[in-house]
């Protein structure tokens, strides 16, 4: 090869340095020198071509870090012929810019177009050849920054037309399209949701009156209903029908437990455990007894409640006694004005009362002096401490000595007559805890008195119970008035 | 009138799922902001950090809610209707509302209301927050206002005097003192008794 011939391939390896310099690359500290292909080699450059198609360049920083240590450039040898190599590239895909600041090499670059790298599996150590750059004699007047040499770079707008597009409708995978035909829906699907699905007949919270204690809740019948059950209310969300149709939860009476739209097929209903249990008023136990367990009945015949027993509806006496206990129908409670500042009123339950022991008459009311009965039980006695039925009877014998005041009930006939005998039981069981009263033929009252406190006079308990009569209120007006008027 | 027949709850509550609302139902007007479903143990200690005071405030706002509700289903007749109706009607709701059981008892002249069970939580907060709601029941529901205060707490029940205000300043002084609840009554009793007398003599 002449001199000639050399200095011009090298005058087009630096074109070709300079226009891969000025190709965009992605940004990094280097500066980026893509490769080219020769598409229209120039005649000189014809022969070369064939054998040496692909130029690898190593980059540099800087075209003088290039020329200062750049020491050889590596020509990378394509393995495929001219006529391959003037191929349009296969694809094209535009780089970054360059980093700005940066110089590239510009020199009037031919007319190049861009190829892909080859591998460097397909370079023959052969065909490389070494070329020091700076025998090239780069003038820095030459240089030109990296955005003039971008503006030169072929847009790629203009490469578009040679690389194969791709298009979405060949990926089908990635692109789902929904595509939703208003011919698909018939009239009759939507005529069919509206019958099956009324606003009612939604989700329905049934609750029964407080005596049932008992919530309901039907499941819907829309066509959804094999939906895993939306019926729960934690995880209720929005149901997928018509908004109009479903969302409303609502509470009917225990008498219609499923609302009218629900389909018994759908699904059962689901019963909330009873949430309460309304209690009925122990001042007036029987009627309100009565008509509470009427109703019970009436919740167990219904298709959806529980078979289950109903939560207990106790009328708590006032005495305080177990739940569990049914009372008697035991009245109103009365209480007496006593002044007991020590002792509670622990009230003594008619039910759990011990047999007493032999009244000394029926219709007498003995009790015992005050002074002997507060030392046989001393004050500190617990006040839920019951004494047993012996000791009752030892100590209805100690006070019997002196003379105890004895108290006819005569006195009081009048008052005790007019009233129910339990009541008049319950009513010395607040006044006198520990005295134990006991009706005798449903008239006559015998009283007990085994420890009575000092300070409650037969003249007091006989006034008490002739009280009772007064406080008798039919409505709950009269009653919260006599309450606010204590 | 008198309501023989006990009312209960009925179509009491609204789940609307679409709004995520809870209404109850209440005369027109008195839930246009709606319900909430709370945790009772959450409700029982906001009530502890928010004092006594705010728990009272809060569970007297309460119960009054309910009391409109009683008042409906007696038709506004609460104070003509049976003891047993009223009690019946005020069970309902406090239970629907988890505030538990409800008993009423008589002390002769005495009203006692008593909260068994529910959800709210345990505490003194709690429990006067209760009483709160007893007595915004109760003052809604008649139309009178009424004075209310724990008497006594026995496990899970709990005794609510419903007195005047000076009653339950008595009661309350007589508590603190160490008088058991039950002598409270008696000596309510008696002071009234005497007072009754002293005109008289």
């Amino acid at each position: 090869m002449s001199a000639e011939a050399q200095v011009q391939k090298l005058e087009s390896l630096l074109a070709r340095v300079q226009h891969n310099a000025a190709l965009p690359r992605a940004p990094r500290p280097m500066l980026a020198v893509a490769p080219i292909e020769v598409s229209a080699p120039s005649p000189s450059f014809a022969e070369d071509a064939v054998t040496r198609p692909i130029v690898a360049v190593q980059a540099a920083e800087t075209v003088e870090a290039a020329a200062a240590h750049v020491e050889h450039v590596e020509l990378e040898l394509a393995q495929p012929p001219a006529a391959e190599a003037v191929q349009p590239a296969p694809a094209v895909e535009p780089s970054a810019k360059p980093v700005s600041g940066e110089f590239a090499v510009a020199a009037e670059a031919p007319a190049l177009e861009l190829v892909e790298i080859a591998s460097a599996e397909e370079v023959r150590p052969e065909d490389e050849e070494i070329v020091d750059l700076a025998d090239l004699a780069v003038d820095e007047d030459e240089l030109v920054p990296a955005e003039e040499v971008e503006s030169r770079r072929p847009e790629p707008a203009e490469l578009e037309g040679e690389a194969p597009s791709i298009e979405a409708h060949e990926t089908p995978a990635d692109v789902v399209t929904l595509e939703v035909s208003e011919d698909e829906v018939s009239d009759d699907e939507v005529s069919e949701v509206e019958a099956h699905a009324p606003p009612e007949s939604g989700r329905s919270l049934v609750a029964a009156p407080p005596e049932s204690a008992r919530v309901a809740v039907a499941a819907p019948s829309i066509e959804e209903a094999e939906e895993p059950h939306a019926i729960e209310l934690e995880a209720a969300r929005p149901p997928s029908v018509r908004p109009d149709v479903v969302p409303t939860i609502e509470a009917h009476e225990v008498e219609a437990p499923r609302a009218p739209s629900v389909h018994p097929e759908a699904a059962p209903a689901i019963e909330l455990e009873a949430t309460f249990a309304p209690a009925t008023p122990a001042s007036s136990a029987s009627p309100a007894l009565a008509g509470v367990e009427a109703h019970e009945v009436e919740v167990a015949r219904a298709p959806s409640v529980r078979p289950e027993p109903t939560p207990a509806i106790e009328a708590h006496e006032e005495s305080g006694r177990a739940p569990s206990v049914r009372p008697e129908p035991t009245p109103a409670i009365e209480l007496a004005p006593v002044h007991a500042p020590s002792v509670p009123p622990e009230p003594t339950p008619a039910l759990a009362m011990p047999e007493p022991a032999p009244a000394p008459s029926p219709e007498v009311v003995a009790l015992a002096p005050a002074e002997e009965i507060a030392a046989a039980r001393p004050e500190s006695t617990p006040p839920t401490a019951r004494p047993e039925a012996e000791a009752l009877v030892e100590l209805v014998a100690v006070p019997a000595i002196e003379a105890p005041p004895v108290v006819a009930i005569a006195e009081a006939a009048e008052a005790v007559v007019a009233i129910e005998p339990e009541r008049v039981v319950t009513a010395v069981a607040l006044v006198a805890p520990h005295a134990h009263a006991r009706p005798i033929e449903g008239v006559t009252v015998t009283i007990e008195a085994a420890v009575l406190r000092p300070e409650v006079t037969p003249a007091e308990v006989v006034a008490f119970v002739g009280a009772v009569r007064d406080v008798h209120p039919e409505t709950f007006g009269a009653l919260l008035d006599a309450a606010l008027e204590l | 009138m008198h309501h023989d027949k006990p009312a209960g709850p009925t179509h009491p509550v609204t789940f609307d799922l679409s709004r995520g609302e809870v209404h109850l139902d209440l005369p027109s007007g008195e839930d246009h902001a709606g319900s909430l479903v709370v945790p009772g143990d959450a409700l029982a200690a906001l009530a502890q950090a928010a004092g006594v005071a705010a728990a009272v405030d809060f569970g007297r706002a309460l119960g009054r809610r309910l009391g409109a509700r009683v008042s409906m289903k007696l038709d506004a007749q609460v104070r003509e209707a049976t003891i047993d109706a009223v009690a019946a009607a005020l069970a309902g709701e406090l239970a629907m509302a988890g505030l538990g059981t409800l008993v009423v008892e008589r002390w002769g002249r005495a009203l006692v209301l008593v909260l068994e069970g529910g959800s709210l939580g345990q505490g003194a907060a709690a429990d006067a927050l209760r009483a709160a709601a007893l007595e915004g029941v109760l003052s809604r529901a008649t139309g009178r206002e009424v004075q209310a205060a724990a008497l006594a707490r026995d496990g899970l029940r709990l005794r609510v005097l419903v007195a005047s205000a000076a009653t339950l300043g008595r009661a309350r002084a007589w508590l603190d003192e160490g008088v058991s609840w039950g002598d409270v009554i008696a000596r309510l009793h008696g002071a009234s008794r005497a007072a009754s007398e002293e005109p008289s003599a």
